[in-house]
């Protein structure tokens, strides 16, 4: 299970995060300075993974941004790799060629997306499609719902 | 209102198509939250912006708590205070607003609530129980989107207490005609199921309908459930092998519609879920590996494309070959794939071959070999993750040959390494590896040098004390012995003697001590160097007080003799005017002991004498004097904790102070003086004992040899007693490689075959290293190198077990028994709450037991009965309803006695008055016609062989009468609750819930039940376990049934509970009970009054204390006793009773201090009744 996700530019600055488990504020504060400062250091070329604690830590940096996701000993880390590149290409098909800006002043849409496609730190729904359909449904609907409502009511 | 969501959902995509820039959101940067981001960008210092949000969270607070501000408004101040707090502002004021925005906005708006929500609050947050009825509304809803939104909410964020408050909502929409609902709804169920098992219970069975749904997705969900329960035992899935090899079978042959495909591998996500399944069904279990040989092979075949997943995939199928029955066939395949991942020029390949290699070595050693020379290049990887893996294999495969290369290695990396976390894991590996492959003391004692010099203060403290316990135990060899010693001081008289400000506080107390006890064997030595030295250590600034203590014990121990007591003299003068009271005593004791070299030599004979060391930490030598101040009127002695509650119920002590102090007074003493680390812990209760050798310095370092005799002369003989030996070895079972023939070629071979001609100076390094590195690999015929097969024994042995089994029993031995014995017993709880108590039971759920008046005068009743009885057949399986009859009155009463229960214990009368005779049908005096319980209930048959309580009516009205039974189960206390309908309709849908907050309830069969008949009975078990003992605990329930659809009436009952109905009585020798009573230290005392009327007071009282609370008399000794009990089958209290004059002093001591407490109050009791 995916204890944890992260987004955080080169510069250390954090786009998003998303705890799959509950956690003190001070844990998180603990673990964000921690993946941060840990995933920057990397070399290039070096693997994607990393430990911190007990818990695998898989990163890959996209652009500017960093993906970061903290699991359990079980877990797969080339799964994992997986599952951020899943959610790469989720952000990308939304947004349409995705960049950190994107991210920055839609971050609440990155969380719906994130919210269709992993829940409770398990991957949800692993088909592109639906989790593009359920979103732009939700979407749609505040849409259609807000044009109804700005209409003149008589 | 869905038809309308339904009909939106699917015109969709066409809407969609037309607007070809689906990020129409894209514009929002020119709002407000745009301009907050851009204006953040643009500031240059961290003040700026600390000073730009509070301004901006100032407006949000201003604009949000106005009356005017819309629910579309809220929703943009929202997301802007989400983003201040993602820079790491507290924006607390929009909490409640947040819940607010989730209950009353609109979808859109709605969904920005949840999510605010989940960001902002965590589960403990006060603020969340608020958003319960949100959640239930939103459940409820018709619009699919809601009904997302709340399931995703509640998956996120509920605890556990907030669970049964949405589980039958979230339960209901596993038949939810929509897969999203359902797969998120099972999803939830999972989440359930990780944080409180229990309460999901009752749906395993639509978990099974969840695993054959007709989506594909829900299904996959269902897996992860299905994942944790055959974790949890796998026995109990067998069946269901069959059905995952299919699925695996059809998803690996393109069965699933293509949308499952990843990057046209079909569905790995789901692949992997089942490869994990199987290898859990499969593990130590032939029959059932071999339902999935072939399908194994088929997926190790099927994933041959070049990428991340595949390989995932991979990955997943060789552990799960390595972890089920071996076929050797497979085997071969999985380790060829193996050499693809570590042969991959990908680096993250390569980790994971790594990874896959450390896991297989441990069954195939010999796969190591095979890949020596990448190990080797692995080895001095720049990359610091690749070498942290490649030393984990290295572990794995040490054997005595090889370790001082490999260790060379470790300690190299260590020296590198910044990472606390992985320090403190290697330094344990290094140690772990000294101590059982050392070639010889020298490598061994700079061996750990080097380690206690890394590994610093970090460390498991238990590295120090094996290391010391080992020096100080020896081998069996006492030449060799000596040397070991005589090395490790002249080592640490080398590391003195340079720089010691930086070496950490640990070693510096592993040096001390064994300078302190061993320096004196070298004869050649002057011992006022060694002095000199440490006294050098103790003026360094930067040394701790607790190994000042140690230092200073040292010293004390080498301090005699000419010439040194000048010193000692010197040093206790500089030290006695310390701030350290620690330090001060142990230095006014140095003085002492100093001058008087024979009570010197009686308190500290050397060489310390190790077989015969005796700690009495039960202070048995205190207890007339204990006994003496009580009889004199002295308050008894209360543990902090107790003291602690006493002092939080009433603010100020209105007592005079008692008279309890003299004791931990006077046990500050002399001999003390080597125990720099127990002070702190035990001053209040250490005490000089009489054995001239109490060392309480090794009592840090080793709890070993304490023979302690409680009470008088030989309550425990010393004598071993058999069974107290821990096996440690466990024999791995031994999975034969294919490759074991010829693995001697391998091994000989293989360094000059394998390598390219590369640039031959190089190469030949790398050689010699992999000679020296996978050296004794190949000799090895077991898979097992993890050190525990007896072919390599240990260098160091220790010496303590030997010596346990020859003399006197340990403490070390006791409390290893000890603890062993409550890791044992709450294992079995855990087991029994899971595994026994719930899937054991009968399969009847419902057990109809129900009885009729009988009358021998009116015949019509008995035919009525007659008829009456095949009616009732609810409980087919059983089979076996009882018609019986009471007879006695007594009891009879009893249950009419009202909703209070009355505890009635089950003693051998009790018993037989509440349990009549099984299918006795004798006929009733009349007069019991008149009784009002006109149905008389009668436990299960199977429970009346158990020791339990008269039923007691609980509650009724006039559909249902509720009563109660207690049994006394071994591990957990049952409630059975019996349910009767006295009229003649039949009730539906009777639910029982029961809730009790200090104990752990589950509900084991029968708490729902479709149908009632009339005057017909069932019966609902609960089980009760009490982790924290309570004195007292109030259960309350309810149960709801319907007399006809729609009608639902709601019965409550509530009950008490004591600590009594959880103790069980604790059988065991007296051995066992006086090794059980030293290992632990929470004492209870308290005089209590004796049955005087009697002949023997002593057993009278006891007796009557076993009878009502379910003690075990182990022993009665004189004047005095002991008795033993347990909280079911967790933590045991002990209890040592001794006449004293008119009372019984009680002593009680139990891992749990609150067990002594309660179970004393309870004997308190039922003595002031009797």
């Amino acid at each position: 299970m995916m204890r944890f996700l992260l987004l955080f530019s080169r510069q250390g600055k954090l786009r998003l995060q998303k705890w799959f488990l509950p956690m003190t504020e001070r844990e998180k504060k603990k673990i964000i300075r921690d993946m941060t400062t840990m995933v920057l250091a990397r070399k290039p070329r070096t693997c994607n993974f990393l430990h911190w604690r007990d818990l695998k830590i898989v990163y890959k940096r996209y652009a500017s941004l960093y993906f970061c996701c903290g699991l359990e000993d079980q877990d797969n880390e080339l799964l994992a790799l997986e599952v951020l590149h899943r959610y790469v290409e989720l952000l990308d098909k939304y947004f349409g060629s995705v960049c950190e800006l994107d991210i920055i002043f839609n971050f609440e849409k990155a969380y719906f997306i994130l919210d269709e496609f992993l829940m409770g730190g398990e991957i949800q729904e692993t088909s592109k499609q639906s989790i593009a359909k359920s979103i732009e449904a939700s979407d749609m609907l505040q849409e259609t719902m807000e044009e109804y409502m700005s209409k003149p009511a008589f | 209102m869905s038809d309308v969501v339904e009909k939106t959902l699917t015109a969709l995509p066409a809407l969609l198509a037309l607007d070809s820039q689906p990020g129409a959101a894209k514009l929002s940067s020119t709002s407000k939250l745009g301009h907050l981001i851009r204006s953040i960008t643009e500031l240059s210092s961290k003040h700026e912006e600390e000073k730009l949000i509070s301004k901006e969270l100032a407006a949000i607070k201003d604009q949000i708590s106005s009356p005017n501000t819309t629910m579309r408004q809220m929703r943009e101040l929202m997301v802007r205070a989400m983003y201040c707090e993602m820079l790491g502002y507290e924006a607390d004021f929009v909490y409640i607003h947040a819940i607010k925005l989730a209950q009353q906005g609109t979808v859109l708006e709605k969904r920005v609530g949840y999510l605010a929500v989940s960001l902002f609050l965590n589960e403990s947050h006060e603020l969340l129980l608020l958003l319960v009825n949100t959640v239930l509304k939103d459940l409820q809803s018709t619009n699919l989107i809601e009904v997302c939104m709340a399931l995703t909410v509640v998956s996120q964020m509920f605890p556990k207490d907030m669970i049964p408050a949405i589980l039958p909502l979230v339960e209901e929409k596993l038949s939810h005609p929509k897969e999203i609902i359902r797969r998120k709804a099972v999803l939830a169920l999972y989440k359930f199921y990780l944080i409180a098992p229990n309460q999901v219970q009752h749906i395993h069975g639509k978990f099974r309908k969840a695993l054959c749904d007709k989506d594909p997705g829900v299904m996959t969900s269902s897996l992860l459930i299905y994942q944790q329960l055959i974790k949890e035992s796998p026995a109990s899935y067998k069946d269901l092998t069959g059905s995952f090899v299919t699925i695996l079978r059809q998803v690996v042959g393109g069965k699933l519609p293509l949308d499952f495909n990843f990057h046209s591998v079909p569905a790995p996500w789901l692949q992997i879920q089942l490869l994990r399944i199987l290898s859990l069904l499969g593990r130590e279990d032939q029959s059932t590996s071999e339902l999935m040989y072939e399908v194994l092979d088929e997926s190790l075949r099927r994933a041959e494309m070049n990428h991340n997943i595949t390989y995932a995939i991979l990955y997943e199928c060789v552990k799960a070959i390595y972890t089920i029955h071996p076929k050797a066939d497979l085997l071969e395949k999985a380790a060829r794939c193996i050499g693809n991942f570590v042969l991959s020029p990908k680096i993250n390949l390569k980790y994971l071959g790594l990874k896959a290699l450390t896991y297989v070595v441990q069954h195939d050693a010999n796969l190591a070999l095979q890949h020596q020379m990448t190990i080797i290049e692995c080895l001095d990887h720049s990359d610091l993750i690749i070498k942290r893996e490649t030393l984990e294999l290295l572990f794995r495969i040490t054997n005595a040959q090889n370790v001082t290369v490999i260790v060379d290695k470790m300690l190299g990396f260590l020296k590198l390494c910044n990472d606390d976390y992985t320090i403190i894991d290697l330094v344990g590996k290094v140690a772990d590896l000294a101590e059982k492959y050392a070639p010889d003391n020298e490598w061994f004692i700079q061996t750990m040098n080097v380690v206690f010099s890394l590994g610093g203060d970090l460390m498991q403290p238990d590295i120090p004390n094996n290391f010391l316990r080992l020096l100080a135990e020896g081998s069996d060899n006492e030449e060799d012995d000596k040397h070991l010693k005589l090395y490790a001081v002249d080592s640490y008289l080398t590391v003195l003697k340079g720089d010691c400000s930086r070496l950490p506080q640990r070693f510096l107390q592993v040096v001390s001590w064994v300078l302190g006890e061993y320096s004196c064997l070298k004869e050649d030595e002057d011992q006022r160097e060694v002095i000199s030295l440490l006294n050098k250590l103790l003026e360094q600034r930067g040394v701790s007080s607790e190994t000042r203590s140690w230092v200073l014990s040292a010293l004390t121990k080498l301090c005699v003799g000419p010439g040194c007591a000048d010193l000692a003299l010197e040093l206790a003068d500089s030290l006695s005017s310390s701030l350290d009271t620690v330090l001060r005593q142990q230095a006014h004791e140095l003085r002492l002991l100093s001058q008087d070299s024979q009570l010197h030599a009686r308190v500290l004979p050397r060489p310390a004498p190790l077989d015969n060391l005796e700690v009495d930490s039960s202070l048995s030598f205190l207890d007339g004097f204990v006994s003496d101040a009580l009889a004199a009127g002295a308050a008894p002695y209360k543990p902090p904790h107790q003291r602690h509650e006493e002092n939080q119920q009433r603010a100020l002590s209105l007592e005079p102070y008692g008279l309890s102090l003299p004791v931990s007074l006077s046990s500050c003493t002399l001999t003390d003086r080597q125990s720099p680390t127990l002070f702190s812990v035990s001053s209040g209760l250490s005490g000089n004992s009489t054995e001239p050798t109490h060392r309480t310095g090794a009592n840090t370092l080793m709890l070993e040899g304490v023979k302690r005799v409680w009470g008088k002369e030989g309550y425990l003989p010393q004598k071993e007693p058999s069974g107290t030996q821990v096996s440690v070895e466990e024999p791995s079972d031994v999975v034969q490689s294919p490759h074991q023939q010829g693995t001697a070629e391998t091994l000989t071979t293989q360094p000059e075959t394998e390598p390219e001609p590369e640039p031959a100076q190089l190469d030949q390094e790398k050689q010699q290293l992999a000679s020296s590195l996978f050296v004794g690999l190949g000799s090895q015929n077991s898979m097992s190198l993890l050190g525990k097969t007896e072919a390599a024994a240990p260098r160091f042995r220790r010496k303590g077990r030997h010596h346990e089994s020859a003399s006197s029993s340990s403490s070390s031995g006791a409390s290893e028994m000890s603890s062993n014995s409550s890791h044992s017993s709450h294992h079995t709880a855990d087991s029994f709450l899971y595994g026994g108590l719930l899937e054991e039971e009968p399969a009847t759920p419902i057990q109809s037991l129900y009885h009729t008046l009988k009358s021998t005068t009116a015949n019509g009743s008995l035919d009525s009965r007659q008829h009456s009885r095949p009616a009732s057949g609810m409980g087919e399986n059983e089979g076996r309803d009882i018609v019986s009859v009471k007879e006695d009155k007594q009891s009879n009463s009893s249950q009419i006695l009202g909703s209070d229960m009355v505890i009635v214990r089950p003693s051998k009368m009790a018993e037989e008055a509440v349990v009549p005779p099984q299918n006795s049908s004798r006929p009733l005096p009349s007069t019991s016609s008149h009784s009002s319980d006109y149905m008389i209930l009668q436990l299960p048959s199977e429970l009346q062989g158990l020791p339990h309580s008269d039923i007691v009516k609980m509650t009724s009205d006039s559909h249902l009468s509720v009563s109660c039974c207690r049994v006394f189960r071994e591990d957990a206390l049952l409630l059975v609750f019996l349910l009767s309908n006295p009229t003649e309709t039949a009730l539906r849908d009777i639910a029982v819930e029961l809730s009790c907050k200090e104990l752990e309830t589950a509900s084991l069969k029968g708490n729902v039940i479709e149908c009632l008949d009339g005057r017909n009975s069932s019966v609902c078990r609960y089980t009760l376990l009490m982790q924290r003992p309570h004195t007292q605990v109030v259960f309350t329930g309810f149960v709801t049934y319907q007399t006809q659809p729609g009608h639902t009436h709601t019965l409550p009952f509530s009950g008490n509970l004591s600590t009594a109905d959880f103790i069980r009585p604790l059988v065991l020798s007296t051995e066992e009970y006086g090794k059980l009573w030293l290992s632990f230290s929470n004492d209870v005392k308290k005089n209590l009054p004796l049955l005087t009327n009697t002949g023997d007071s002593l057993l009278a009282t006891l007796n009557a204390l076993k009878d009502s609370l379910q003690l075990h008399i182990v022993d009665i000794i004189g004047s005095e006793g002991i008795v033993a009990c347990r909280l079911l089958s967790g933590a045991p209290c002990l209890m040592h009773c001794r006449v004293n004059d008119a009372s019984l002093a009680v002593w009680m001591r139990s891992p749990l201090s609150s067990l002594s407490d309660c179970v004393l109050y309870h004997c308190q009791r039922v003595l002031e009744e009797l």
